[in-house]
């Protein structure tokens, strides 16, 4: 294991882009709400596992295992759409019935509150299913792209794109439209956003439908990769989403897509890496503990992160 | 015959727990008018702005802005209907460029901030206006905030005007205000003098009618104050404004205000032209104490 080639390792870093693009677009909800709320709502996780519960019912719904040919892009596409708008409305009635009523309450009463929701969400699923996972089919054309010792898989290689579009998509509608505007001039100074003629409560709900629009999206990645939805799957990507955005800095936008890839690359190739050295392994499970060791390494050191900015912040 | 007034305040009463900060206050301000307010330190002169712009709910009494009752609306639609201010520490957003800073101004005037400021020119886009404004008036949700970013996004061409439009008149405001060329710089990394000045266009941008100033002189040097007194003076003719100003440097109040209204302890106790209001007793005591007052009176011949 020690002289692994060369193929195996570009192999682990081309795992935590993956990983890492998933990451990343969770991540960017939790930075965008922290930037206009200074809240974590750590409901994001069930609000990607119900993305991807949508997607997985958009996908039954056009047939399952049996779409094939141009069908698959036409479902995957049916399925990214129906991911976002289920995102988008759980988190918009979250924000309504759950946060928007303790907006001038003491910081730790919001946080406490996405919490339980949190929990309530995740246990009404567990409830429905039965605890049960739900199988996606496998309907992504498989193979891979080869150069040298290079090999990225077509899924991995769609995944990666689709994150980085989004990503994009996201850039430039708080960077070049007016919406992104008045969400950052609300970030930066609320009463002052107001004074300007800003609908706030409009400019936050807008804030969490772009959020939860991107967890819904990684919701179906995620299914697409791992082939598995179920109640539970929102806690671990969402935590390490947010710890993606830790890393990165929260509040910031492009801290969160770095932080995203950065964490990514750091469990899987981390993990590998430490293995390599002779006379220790590392299990899988160890992706976690890398994982989370690196946000408390961060939380003592760097506690702003690496780009340590607000949301308001030009990239 | 009087024209309507463009401001009117009636008994206008604010109540902070056991605190009266504003006492019944009536204040008439007709079009067009720069009008000074002044008065010592916690008078009440900020409360009163800050009623004016909706961020506080009075207690009592109502305001007028051009026949329509504002008090009690929510900020941005006080700010919608032509109430612009800017701070006396000011309140820039700090980390945006200069121009945005100016777009953020200009919000309401960009469709996805209010397309009924919007004349679009042919009769499709007309109708997109319209149901993007019907969709827009639903209670916000993901509707709303979905026609927002796709709007944003997709850009109909009325849009794209209106925006483009937005971007040259904040390109005029910043000429006007003497910030030409410095459009793409951090608001941060302006100089005091120049931010005060952003605050200013970043108001304008918003086409208020009524514009509150909270001290627009702070801090500035002789040179500078003269400066910024002609430019409030340029701004009023240039875009029909009617002005009121907190002010604590009296050559400015006497240089460019047409009348005074005078606050103390959150009630009015003077009103009328700057060099009545200065000889005016009460205003002497208020400023200067009652011994003092007593003291000036006594030069007169009455101990």
């Amino acid at each position: 294991m020690f002289l692994a080639s060369t193929s195996f390792w570009l192999d682990q870093v081309v795992n935590g882009l993956t990983i890492g693009s998933m990451y990343a677009l969770i991540a960017l909800g939790y930075t965008m709400v922290y930037g206009v709320l200074k809240m974590i709502n750590f409901a994001h996780g069930e609000v990607f596992m119900l993305g991807s519960y949508a997607g997985f019912g958009v996908l039954v719904a056009f047939g399952g295992e049996s779409i094939a040919g141009p069908m698959v892009v036409l479902a995957i596409a049916a399925a990214f759409v129906g991911a976002a708008l289920a995102s988008a409305s759980v988190s918009v009635v979250l924000e309504r019935v759950a946060y928007r009523p303790l907006r001038n309450a003491p910081r730790l009463a919001p946080l406490i509150t996405a919490i339980g929701a949190s929990i309530f969400l995740q246990f009404l699923v567990l409830d429905v299913t039965g605890a049960k996972a739900s199988f996606y089919p496998r309907i992504f054309p498989s193979g891979s792209i080869e150069v040298g010792a290079f090999r990225i898989t077509y899924l991995q290689l769609f995944l990666v794109g689709c994150s980085v579009a989004m990503m994009l998509f996201l850039y430039i509608v708080v960077q070049r439209t007016a919406v992104g505007r008045s969400i950052r001039a609300v970030a930066e100074n609320r009463t002052a956003a107001s004074l300007m003629g800003i609908d706030v409560d409009r400019a936050i709900v807008t804030t969490f439908v772009l959020g939860a629009a991107m967890a819904g999206v990684a919701g179906v990645l995620w299914g697409l990769f791992f082939l598995q939805v179920r109640g539970s799957m929102g806690f671990l990507p969402g935590i390490k989403a947010f710890t993606a955005a830790v890393l990165g800095g929260i509040g910031s936008i492009p801290g969160a897509m770095v932080g995203g890839y950065f964490l990514g690359l750091a469990e899987t190739v981390g993990r590998e890496a430490l293995s390599a050295i002779p006379g220790l392994n590392f299990p899988n499970e160890w992706r976690d503990v890398i994982a989370f060791s690196l946000l408390v390494l961060v939380l003592l050191f760097r506690p702003t992160g690496i780009f340590g900015e607000l949301v308001s912040r030009r990239a | 015959m009087s024209v309507r007034p463009l401001l009117e305040v009636r008994g206008l009463s604010v109540r902070f727990q056991g605190l009266l900060a504003l006492d019944s206050v009536d204040m008439t301000v007709p079009p067009g008018q720069i009008r000074g307010l002044i008065g010592p330190n916690g008078a009440g002169k900020t409360t009163l702005f800050n009623c004016l712009t909706g961020f506080y709910r009075p207690t009592g009494g109502s305001i007028l802005l051009d026949g329509v009752r504002i008090d009690g609306m929510p900020m941005h639609h006080v700010a919608a209907l032509g109430v612009a201010r800017t701070f006396q520490n000011i309140r820039l957003f700090a980390n945006m460029t200069v121009i945005e800073n100016v777009l953020v101004g200009a919000h309401r005037t960009i469709p996805v901030g209010g397309p009924d400021q919007l004349r679009p020119r042919r009769r499709h886009e007309q109708r997109l206006a319209e149901v993007a404004a019907q969709l827009r008036g639903l209670p916000g949700g993901v509707v709303s905030s979905l026609v927002e970013i796709a709007g944003a996004l997709v850009r109909p061409p009325a849009w794209i005007r209106a925006e483009r439009e937005a971007v040259e008149r904040a390109r005029r405001l910043l000429e006007a205000v003497g910030l030409r060329g410095r459009e793409n710089e951090l608001a941060r990394n302006l100089p005091y003098g120049d931010q005060r000045r952003l605050e200013l266009a970043r108001a304008l941008a918003s086409r208020p009618r009524l514009l509150l100033l909270d001290e627009p002189t702070a801090g500035m040097n002789p040179g500078e104050t003269l400066a910024m007194m002609d430019l409030i003076r340029r701004l009023r003719e240039e875009y029909g404004l009617t002005i009121i100003l907190i002010e604590h440097q009296m050559r400015v109040v006497m240089g460019i205000c047409e009348e005074v209204t005078v606050l103390d302890y959150g009630r009015k106790i003077a009103e009328g032209p700057p060099e009545a209001v200065q000889r005016d007793p009460a205003v002497i005591e208020a400023y200067l104490g009652t011994k003092f007052a007593r003291q000036l009176r006594g030069g007169h011949g009455t101990p």
